[in-house]
């Protein structure tokens, strides 16, 4: 009986404590904002070559929700709803379809997820875990158009041999292995210190990651890198766990460089990718980019799937980008002669409103 | 022996190099590594800040008018319109006093007018505050500059007050909005001043 009571008493005191520390609001907002990323999309896959209008995967069209609630002594709390629209998504049109669209276009969740920030950021619901983006850091400016996810533009063209497809599509044969996406997950986030931060999230099927961050400004080049460790838990029986890895830096009169590495632990194959890209901004409107990426034992043991990018962005007015992008997806097989190349040219735009 | 894979090297390297450049005095940034995210900055129809507002408890209603709109609604100057904009104007409108307006007649436009001023008279002191840096490299662990940090701790006990409140409210618009290399070294200056009116208040 006393035992109850104490936990009675117990309980209103933290009440009491919470409402003492959680006082009324002293600043509410609520925003809603999205963009929609449009191109024309040409690949030849040295058998057919076809026009397609998709929506550019790099960073899909979107709308989002969000919102944020001062409290006193420095507590903060924040939402964010975003959903994606996607009608015939870059990375996975392909020459079966005909242009008539993957069915009905429906909205995917991106993010649904609420935050509490004080000592460091907590969020709880479906968005990016800790790991998640670390291996797509990148200043080049040209991230719209390419990055290290190769594919995000032609991912779902299959490699064609004497006019025969080999099963095996660009999305199949490279990855940059990029965390664990976004998931229902419980993730915190430490305070900045000196620019480093570190992550940690917990996501159904008992996957968890960690990951550290660092951004720097040297005053002659800015400087961002990150790397994270995931485990797959019981979400795969292959795959174990997975490193991931990447730094930019854009130097002051323009040059920028970008390295990524990735590894995964799997069964049999331990497949793994870099990834290089050099670019330059001129004229403040404009940013190019050349890359180059290989990913081994994806597909198969030995098989190396490489891709060579070009990427230009010119951007007229802040809210508008206009890109074009071209890659050069190859697949060196272990064994007989290699599939042919695809080529894959992109154009369009992405608008902010 | 130990024994490191050529694959680890490569990370102990990464790490290293990236300390190093850590330690070379780089100030940081709110870089936010996502390639895939949606695109930062001004939207075509949500103007400077890139997001409709649907409710701001500081401007007061839901779906506020154009904020040019209620400013000659109420014939209030249009500098300072916002508290984003505001951070760019102060930045690269520096040194043209003359043509500088008052705020609009609102607390977020008082507030930002008075910052701006500040940082007007920041530009004219920057030598001085040079000076005062040097000084609190030199002074560090000096009983003076442990009195001055005293002194800055006894003020932040006045939290809960009115002053303190509008204090944090200006905090979370300056992170916001402002991380510029220059607008930190704005508010280093602002710390100097503080020091410097205590010095007198010494006197």
């Amino acid at each position: 009986m006393l035992k109850k009571k104490a936990h009675i008493g117990f309980t209103i005191m933290a009440l009491a404590a919470a409402a003492f520390i959680i006082s009324p609001a002293s600043a509410v907002d609520v925003k809603i904002s999205g963009q929609i990323n449009r191109a024309a999309l040409y690949a030849d896959d040295g058998d057919t070559a076809k026009w397609f209008f998709v929506d550019n995967d790099n960073s899909s069209t979107r709308f989002r929700f969000t919102g944020s609630n001062d409290f006193e002594n420095d507590w903060k709390v924040g939402l964010v709803w975003e959903v994606e629209m996607q009608s015939d998504p870059s990375n996975k049109v392909n020459m079966d379809d005909d242009g008539s669209d993957f069915g009905d276009v429906n909205f995917d969740e991106r993010k649904m997820e609420f935050w509490v920030e004080k000592w460091g950021r907590m969020w709880l619901g479906q968005g990016d875990t800790a790991s998640n983006s670390s291996s797509e850091v990148d200043l080049s400016g040209t991230t719209v158009a390419s990055y290290s996810d190769i594919a995000a533009v032609g991912g779902g063209f299959e490699f064609q041999k004497n006019g025969v497809g080999t099963g095996i599509t660009v999305g199949d044969s490279r990855s940059n292995f990029d965390g664990l996406s976004r998931r229902d997950r419980i993730r915190y986030d430490t305070p900045r210190w000196a620019g480093f931060y570190a992550s940690g999230s917990a996501a159904n099927k008992n996957r968890w990651d960690a990951a550290a961050r660092y951004a720097g400004d040297f005053s002659w080049a800015k400087f961002a890198a990150a790397a994270a460790w995931a485990d797959f838990g019981t979400s795969s029986d292959t795959v174990d766990g997975q490193f991931s890895s990447s730094a930019s830096m854009l130097f002051n009169f323009g040059l920028n460089l970008t390295l990524s590495y990735a590894t995964q632990d799997k069964a049999g194959k331990d497949p793994w990718n870099i990834f290089g890209k050099i670019g330059y901004q001129f004229l403040e409107k404009h940013a190019a980019s050349v890359q180059w990426a290989r990913t081994e034992n994806l597909s198969a043991k030995d098989d190396k799937g490489d891709s060579l990018g070009l990427a230009y962005v010119f951007s007229p007015w802040k809210s508008v980008e206009f890109y074009g992008t071209y890659y050069l997806h190859m697949l060196d097989r272990d064994e007989g002669s290699d599939p042919d190349d695809i080529n894959v040219f992109m154009a369009g735009g992405r608008v902010k409103f | 022996m130990l024994s490191i894979k050529t694959k680890n090297w490569m990370f102990l390297a990464a790490g290293v190099v990236i300390l190093t450049l850590a330690g070379c005095h780089a100030r940081p940034y709110d870089y936010e590594p996502a390639a895939d995210e949606m695109k930062k900055g001004p939207g075509v129809f949500s103007g400077e800040d890139g997001e409709f507002t649907i409710y701001d408890s500081k401007k007061g209603d839901v779906f506020p008018q154009d904020p040019n709109t209620k400013a000659s609604e109420t014939t209030a100057k249009p500098t300072a319109q916002t508290s984003a904009t505001a951070g760019a104007a102060a930045t690269t409108a520096a040194g043209a006093q003359a043509g500088a307006q008052p705020p609009a007649k609102t607390p977020a436009g008082a507030r930002d007018y008075q910052e701006f001023q500040e940082f007007q008279q920041w530009q004219k002191e920057k030598t001085q505050f040079h000076e005062y840096q040097q000084w609190q490299k030199s002074a560090a662990g000096s009983t003076d500059f442990k009195e001055f940090q005293e002194y800055q701790k006894w003020q932040k006990t006045g939290k809960g007050s009115s002053d303190y409140q509008q204090f944090q409210e200006y905090q979370q618009w300056r992170r916001g909005s402002r991380n510029s290399a220059d607008y930190q070294e704005f508010l280093e200056w602002k710390e100097f001043k503080a020091y410097q009116e205590w010095k007198k208040s010494q006197q």
